[in-house]
């Protein structure tokens, strides 16, 4: 049985990611995502931008930080997908986030990814060894 | 890295605000240095990173996100006023502005 220690939700609209979809502009992909997820890159890369971005913040919220206020890089927080399209999919954390995420004694990271033709929505539940969710 | 001439002064001060108006839908004219980006228009995180995506390719820059982060994390920068000061800097001293005091 594991406790929640916090957890962090981010809801983004998918349009806002069209321009940096388009042709060979990249330049937000290259600042939020590290070689090993642009490696990863789906077919469909306006979706994967948004989830990208959506589950970095989403994790940033669970911190309780910010990548303005912690010294936490959003190259920090990857979303890696093992299966097709957008499924299998993990979150690894390093430097200050694994830092940050040890100090609170978590163990295990709970993702949940959901999109439909207009917003993508990131639930990140952080968890500790423990006995239930107030325990 | 490039000396901020008051030309370069004005030019980011008028993308800044010309920015935040469009992408925030308010008046340019009712924006001032001490609007609040967030609490006061609604700005976000990605909106800023898109700012810096302007001023980047603008001026050639090639800075990392964890050095600009490392700066707000000592100089909070939550208003109009104070981005414009953050994004001279940036322009100013590229990756040196996260070992700035």
């Amino acid at each position: 049985m594991s406790k929640v220690v916090a957890c962090g939700i981010d809801i983004e609209e998918l349009a806002r990611f069209d321009k940096h979809a388009e042709g060979a502009e990249d330049a937000l992909l290259r600042d939020i995502c590290t070689e090993r997820e642009i490696g990863n890159l789906r077919s469909d890369r306006r979706l994967h931008l948004a989830l990208a971005f959506s589950c970095k913040e989403a994790m940033f919220k669970a911190l309780g930080a910010s990548w303005l206020n912690s010294g936490i890089s959003f190259k920090e927080i990857e979303l890696l997908f093992g299966g097709p399209g957008f499924t299998g999919y993990e979150i690894e954390l390093s430097g200050c986030a694994q830092e940050i995420l040890a100090d609170q004694g978590c163990d295990k990271i709970d993702v949940s990814l959901e999109y439909n033709k207009e917003y993508v929505i990131v639930q990140i539940v952080l968890l500790a060894p423990g006995i239930g969710m107030n325990g | 890295m490039p000396e901020v001439t008051e030309e370069m002064k004005k030019e980011i001060k008028d993308i800044v605000y010309d920015f935040y108006a469009e992408e925030c839908e308010v008046e340019r004219a009712s924006l001032n240095d001490d609007t609040n980006v967030i609490e006061d228009i609604e700005g976000d995180s990605l909106m800023f990173l898109e700012l810096l995506e302007i001023f980047k390719k603008k001026y050639g820059l090639a800075v990392e996100l964890k050095s600009i982060g490392k700066y707000v994390l000592k100089h909070p920068s939550d208003t109009l006023g104070k981005l414009i000061t953050l994004t001279e800097l940036i322009v100013e001293k590229g990756d040196a502005i996260g070992d700035m005091d």
